[in-house]
């Protein structure tokens, strides 16, 4: 009966359902895109920053991700590896020493990270090997050959085959000095690319002194352990670790900044977005609010016939619910439509330089985002305007419900 | 105790002058030396020696002569600039401000200690704090525009010697972050001098972590040659 009456008000008052529909599916549509859109720049980033250097899991000296020095580093190498090879779950793992030193080459000298490498192991673990852009990637036993962040390259005036001078500490707080033969340019997009010198582990062990001895052990779990579960291995990870004066750690430790740079930027997108929703709520609630108000007659006469008030909130309530329905089926088809094709074809922005390392400094290796695709935010995007559409209708019914039958009818 | 304000009313010296003739002691015109430094952390115990020229609060020369893997280094200081000769690779190094915060040999000082330290007479307001029976207590506050690291600087000095008794650095919200302790007051011939100088970070991620300065031979106001303050030295005195 109350679908009956309903679905004939809808159809009585063709343009302003038309309207309605045609607002709240924009909203859906709007919603589900710009939410995709901002949840694929966010993704895009962190994955951005995990896979090109930082690594899904972190094991490092206790304390080193507060205080990244001499004291704080993995000491007991062999016996941290031994420990993670009881975990089926690691796909990969390698090592690094990362030091602070200084690079000089004929003219310039700059402070950054000299870092030593498993070759081979590292690229099993993030995408510096193929990073390499100009020259070759270390191969192991390279010696004082190293690989030179692009940016860095050119802060120095250094090429291919250029000899790269830098001074560091050992482990033992003696100077760590040396003439390193560039054999080639890497270029990620990250801040990496000009301030990072990457070597053989197996060389800076003897200039370091750091066999067995790591300032970080990078873990690759297995594709299913990259997401939700990680936190969990992680955590089994590091109750594994106690007693050897290591840790372990998700990506969300070191990538902390990048998180809260990203937290301050949902909040920014949520509040602009909201002023969309609140003003299609509105333009909703005054819609229904013009509807109700045009029937105050018809609906006096309801009340005067014996209609109780919850059943004209009732009739109403099934109309909006049916209108809502409509859009966002309409909305979210549409938007689910748009957000999957940019998914596949990632939107890309055409910037110049100086805007791009602008960017850069914030983790955005380059400007092409992908949306995320997900039926469940679809969903509950879709589920939000319904509601929205059902609120919309509460004020202008309890409004008019208030009226007196008589006063209803009497109603101009 | 008794708060003072500005002058020292056991002395006719004001609290400028007080801040002077310590810096004034402690530096010389000019200065040579042999230093001992026992750098402590909770890993190592290391010890370097050096030879150590200064003229000046401008201009210092030091040579590294033990252990033998850092033997012949040498570092060059001119104002604010400094270099770094590393006779393993036969280079001579500029060490850019970005590494002026980084520590000097892995000791408790910072590169930008070497070079700034001149400062704290003309970079900083200071008042007494309080009157004790020997010794001058000293609140040094950066002046606005100084390009200082510290927020505050309390200075205990003999009243007799001028001597420094310790030092206290604090960082800009009043954290005690690093203490300077100085110990074995020596008679030289023109004036006393501590031979130990105790370097302590009071930092909780610094615990353990302590520096040792041993004066084994110095010098003031003699003639220097002048050559040592040239480019040219770091590589003749790393020989």
């Amino acid at each position: 009966m109350f679908w009956i009456i309903a679905w004939r008000n809808i159809l009585a008052k063709k343009r302003r359902s038309v309207l309605t529909v045609l607002l709240s599916a924009l909203c859906t549509v709007f919603l589900v895109f710009v939410l995709s859109f901002m949840d694929g720049q966010h993704l895009k980033m962190i994955k951005d920053a995990v896979e090109i250097f930082t690594g899904y899991i972190q094991v490092t000296g206790k304390g080193y991700q507060d205080d990244p020095d001499y004291d704080h580093l993995v000491f007991d190498l062999d016996k941290v590896k031994k420990t993670i090879s009881g975990f089926p779950e690691i796909e990969s793992a390698s090592t690094r020493f990362q030091t602070f030193a200084l690079f000089a080459g004929e003219e310039a000298s700059v402070g950054g990270s000299l870092i030593g490498i498993d070759p081979v192991q590292e690229k099993k673990v993030s995408r510096i090997g193929s990073a390499v852009t100009g020259g070759d990637y270390l191969r192991g036993g390279d010696g004082r050959k190293c690989i030179v962040g692009k940016k860095l390259a050119e802060r120095l005036d250094l090429r291919i085959g250029d000899e790269l001078t830098y001074l560091s500490q050992s482990v033992d707080m003696s100077i760590a000095a040396d003439i390193l033969k560039i054999s080639g340019i890497f270029s990620t997009g990250s801040q990496m690319d000009s301030n990072t010198v990457f070597v053989d582990k197996e060389y800076m062990d003897g200039m370091f002194q750091t066999e067995n001895i790591a300032s970080h052990y990078i873990l690759l779990p297995s594709e299913k352990f990259r997401g939700g579960r990680l936190a969990g291995l992680v955590k089994r990870i590091d109750n594994k670790l106690a007693g050897t004066g290591a840790e372990a750690v998700s990506w969300k430790v070191p990538l902390k900044s990048l998180l809260q740079l990203l937290d301050v930027d949902s909040a920014f997108g949520y509040f602009s977005y909201g002023i969309v929703v609140v003003v299609t709520f509105f333009v909703i609630m005054i819609f229904f609010l013009i509807n109700v108000f045009q029937m105050t007659r018809e609906i006096g006469i309801m009340r005067a016939v014996g209609t109780a008030p919850a059943q004209i909130l009732k009739i109403f309530v099934t109309e909006s619910f049916i209108l809502g329905l409509i859009a966002v089926t309409i909305g979210g088809v549409i938007g689910g439509f748009i957000v999957h094709y940019y998914n596949t074809n990632p939107i890309t922005f055409d910037v110049s330089k100086e805007i791009l390392e602008q960017y850069q400094k914030w983790g955005v290796v380059d400007m092409s985002f992908p949306t995320v695709f997900s039926y469940l935010s679809i969903f509950y995007i879709c589920l939000f305007v319904f509601l929205l559409n059902i609120v919309a209708v509460l004020y202008p019914v309890f409004t008019v419900n208030r009226y007196k039958p008589i006063d209803a009818i009497h109603y101009v | 105790m008794t708060l003072w304000c500005g002058y020292a009313a056991a002395s006719d010296m004001n609290v400028d002058q007080v801040v002077r003739e310590r810096d004034r002691l402690i530096r010389g015109d000019t200065s040579k030396g042999k230093y001992e430094m026992q750098i402590i952390s909770p890993r190592w115990k290391r010890t370097l020696k050096m030879d150590t020229w200064s003229s000046g609060n401008d201009r210092s020369f030091i040579v590294i002569t033990y252990p033998k893997k850092d033997k012949d280094t040498t570092f060059l200081r001119i104002k604010t600039d400094m270099w770094q000769y590393v006779p393993s690779i036969e280079k001579t190094i500029k060490i850019p401000p970005s590494m002026m915060l980084q520590s000097w040999m892995g000791s408790d000082f910072t590169n930008d200690d070497l070079v700034k330290e001149s400062s704290i007479v003309n970079d900083y307001t200071h008042k007494f704090l309080e009157e004790a029976k020997d010794l001058y207590v000293i609140e040094s506050i950066p002046k606005p525009e100084a390009p200082v690291v510290w927020g505050k600087v309390i200075q205990h000095i003999d009243k007799n010697t001028f001597v420094p008794v310790n030092d206290e650095f604090y960082d800009e919200d009043g954290t005690l972050i690093r203490k300077i302790i100085y110990d074995n007051v020596k008679k030289l011939p023109d004036r006393y001098y501590p031979m130990k100088w105790i370097v302590e970070p009071m930092t909780e991620e610094k615990k353990g972590h302590q520096t040792i300065i041993i004066i084994d031979e110095v010098e003031f106001n003699i003639p220097v040659d002048e050559g040592v303050f040239g480019m040219q030295a770091l590589k003749r005195h790393s020989r």
